[in-house]
């Protein structure tokens, strides 16, 4: 996965989108490890501040829990893991629905409209 | 013992002129600890005499400038890490002469550190400067520099001369290198490559500082890129 | 950091001096080994001639290259891009001028000296006069003539670094300045002794040189220099200070 940002928003936020975004999906699975902050600033040619508030912000949600020697970790909570999955989800859904609307379409026909091409993809 | 500042550095009402000529007026700045400061502005804005005044090869014309709290001088030297705009070193020299003069000179200097980077960029320790080209030349320059845990970096358009891919060179030595307790000044007028690197902008216009700020902040205020930011500020 | 200094400074100035230096012991040391040989030889005379003529060049362009590096060594090295360098080093502006100034010295000492060396060699191997003791007034001159020296190279960098603060042309600057203050200092000089002359005659006193015992006037001389020395010295390094216009 690479780091991509839009030049508009916030970087911080974009960072803390795709760390969630990461922890989610698995790319860093539930406790495992992750790395220091200026290997990921490195990674994501970022400034190394930046991302540590990204991460702060993270830990905050408790996603992330920091050890005092070994670093950081990912949480094992798969609950909290799960509410953050379904999170991210309802901000596409939103997105989706708003465009919609823009375009004419009531939420339940928007609905319609996806599931017909779910149905269609089957 | 020098009285202890807060601020690597501290430009007070700074103001020096060549001749009829301005070229930083007034200019009011405290830079701490722990950043990666963009200072952004066409050419001739005063950048590259901002830096000149910080390391000591000019003096001011008015005000004054301090680092770490003290006048520039041999003291602030060892703290201060300088990438000049040109090309300093001599052309007879060979890799490794110059890294072990940097490592007799300054205290700070990590050689092994040196040694490592000079070999990621595939460049012959032995090679003498001359039979290098412009832009590992430059790579090298930067080397030196970054290898030295100093407090305050100087990097005078580190990015200027170079292809994108020496860019991300460049940008990934100043961020693997920089370490928390010290402040990097990057000067440049290609933002958009450095942009992400950065925590804190000053966009310097005819000598004066007009704009100021956090970059996420100014982000967000704005709801632009500072590149965008930028081309708005400066429109000609 | 001086002790380093000079040895970057010894180390870049020895790679051009050394290789001069042992073409000019070699050819000495040739010189010798056929005046060594019997002369009857018409050979052997057009070779002595031919060694003899080469050492003279190679002295000569020893001489030449000694002022060509004792300038360009502090005009490339501290006024040049170089400078950006030299001047963020963690030393101060006094020991940048000394770094150049000591191996400018020992380098021009080492030429002269090589330039005599087959009068010298010559001497020893024919058991000629001994190595004489040098008595006070001889060690006088000598100093006298090393603070010359000294005068003149930090008048040469004096006049690069008032050339420097132009924005053009810097080196033709430099070599203005040296004209003009030379100029100067010899009118001053002119001037300065006539006016000592009137003086003395107005006070009705003899100025002969023959009431001035020797020793004095070599003391005189050398404080002289020696205040030239520093006149030089504090006015480069306030200049390299206070108004360095690095290209």
């Amino acid at each position: 996965m690479s780091w991509q940002f839009d030049s508009e928003r916030p970087i911080y936020t974009q960072l803390v989108e795709e760390l969630a975004l990461r922890m989610v999906t698995g790319c860093y699975g539930p406790g495992s490890r992750l790395p220091s902050v200026r290997e990921l600033a490195a990674e994501a040619r970022v400034n190394p501040n930046t991302m540590q508030r990204a991460m702060a912000e993270l830990e905050g949600r408790g996603l992330l829990r920091t050890e005092r020697t070994s670093g950081r970790f990912v949480t094992d909570d798969l609950e909290l893991l799960e509410n953050e999955k379904r999170r991210l989800a309802r901000v596409h859904v939103d997105n989706f629905l708003s465009r919609m609307a823009e375009l004419g379409f009531t939420t339940e026909q928007a609905l319609e409209l996806a599931a017909d091409k779910g149905v269609d993809n089957q | 013992m020098s009285e202890h500042s807060p601020y690597l550095l501290e430009a007070r009402s700074l103001t020096r002129s060549f001749g009829r000529n301005v070229a930083l007026s007034g200019l009011d700045l405290r830079l701490a600890p722990g950043h990666i400061v963009g200072l952004l502005g066409p050419n001739g804005s005063g950048k590259t005499t901002l830096m000149k005044l910080a390391c000591g090869l000019i003096k001011p014309t008015a005000g004054e400038i301090l680092i770490d709290g003290e006048k520039p001088g041999p003291e602030s030297r060892s703290k201060v890490a300088y990438l000049p705009d040109t090309s300093y070193l001599n052309d007879n020299m060979r890799v490794s002469d110059i890294v072990e003069m940097y490592a007799d000179f300054y205290a700070d200097f990590d050689r092994e550190a040196a040694f490592s980077l000079i070999r990621d960029l595939k460049v012959d320790e032995k090679a003498r400067l001359s039979t290098l080209s412009k832009g590992t030349r430059e790579k090298v320059q930067l080397v030196l520099v970054m290898s030295r845990r100093a407090k305050l970096y100087l990097l005078d358009e580190p990015i200027g001369g170079v292809d994108p891919a020496a860019r991300e060179y460049i940008i990934n030595t100043i961020i693997g290198n920089y370490h928390p307790e010290s402040t990097v000044l990057i000067s440049t007028h290609l933002i958009y490559d450095v942009e992400p690197v950065l925590d804190h902008v000053l966009f310097l216009k005819e000598g004066r500082i007009v704009m100021e700020g956090g970059v996420d902040e100014l982000r967000e205020q704005s709801g632009k890129s500072l590149d965008a930011l930028f081309r708005e500020v400066f429109r000609c | 950091m001086l002790g380093k200094l000079l040895k970057y400074e010894f180390r870049a100035t020895a790679r051009l001096f050394l290789p001069i230096y042992a073409a000019i012991a070699i050819l000495a040391g040739l010189m010798l080994l056929l005046r060594a040989l019997p002369d009857d030889a018409r050979g052997v005379s057009f070779l002595t001639f031919m060694v003899g003529l080469i050492y003279v060049v190679a002295a000569f362009g020893l001489v030449i290259t000694t002022v060509v590096v004792l300038v360009s060594r502090f005009y490339k090295n501290l006024l040049g891009q170089e400078g950006y360098l030299m001047f963020t080093l963690p030393v101060t502006t006094g020991q940048n001028i000394l770094a150049k100034l000591i191996p400018a010295m020992c380098w021009t000492i080492g030429s002269s000296l090589l330039c005599f060396l087959v009068v010298i060699l010559q001497n020893f191997f024919s058991g000629g006069a001994p190595i004489r003791i040098p008595n006070g007034e001889t060690a006088g001159f000598i100093l006298l003539m090393l603070l010359a020296l000294a005068a003149f190279i930090l008048f040469c960098y004096m006049c690069m670094a008032i050339g420097q603060t132009f924005n053009e042309h810097k080196f033709l600057a430099s070599v203005g300045a040296f004209i003009i203050i030379q100029l100067v200092l010899q009118i001053l000089g002119v001037a300065g002794a006539f006016g000592l002359f009137k003086l003395g005659a107005l006070a009705n006193l003899s100025f002969s040189v023959d009431n001035i015992p020797g020793w004095s006037v070599l003391a005189g001389a050398n404080v002289a220099m020696l205040a030239a020395c520093a006149v030089f010295f504090l006015i480069t390094r306030w200049l390299l200070d206070k108004k360095l216009n690095l290209a």
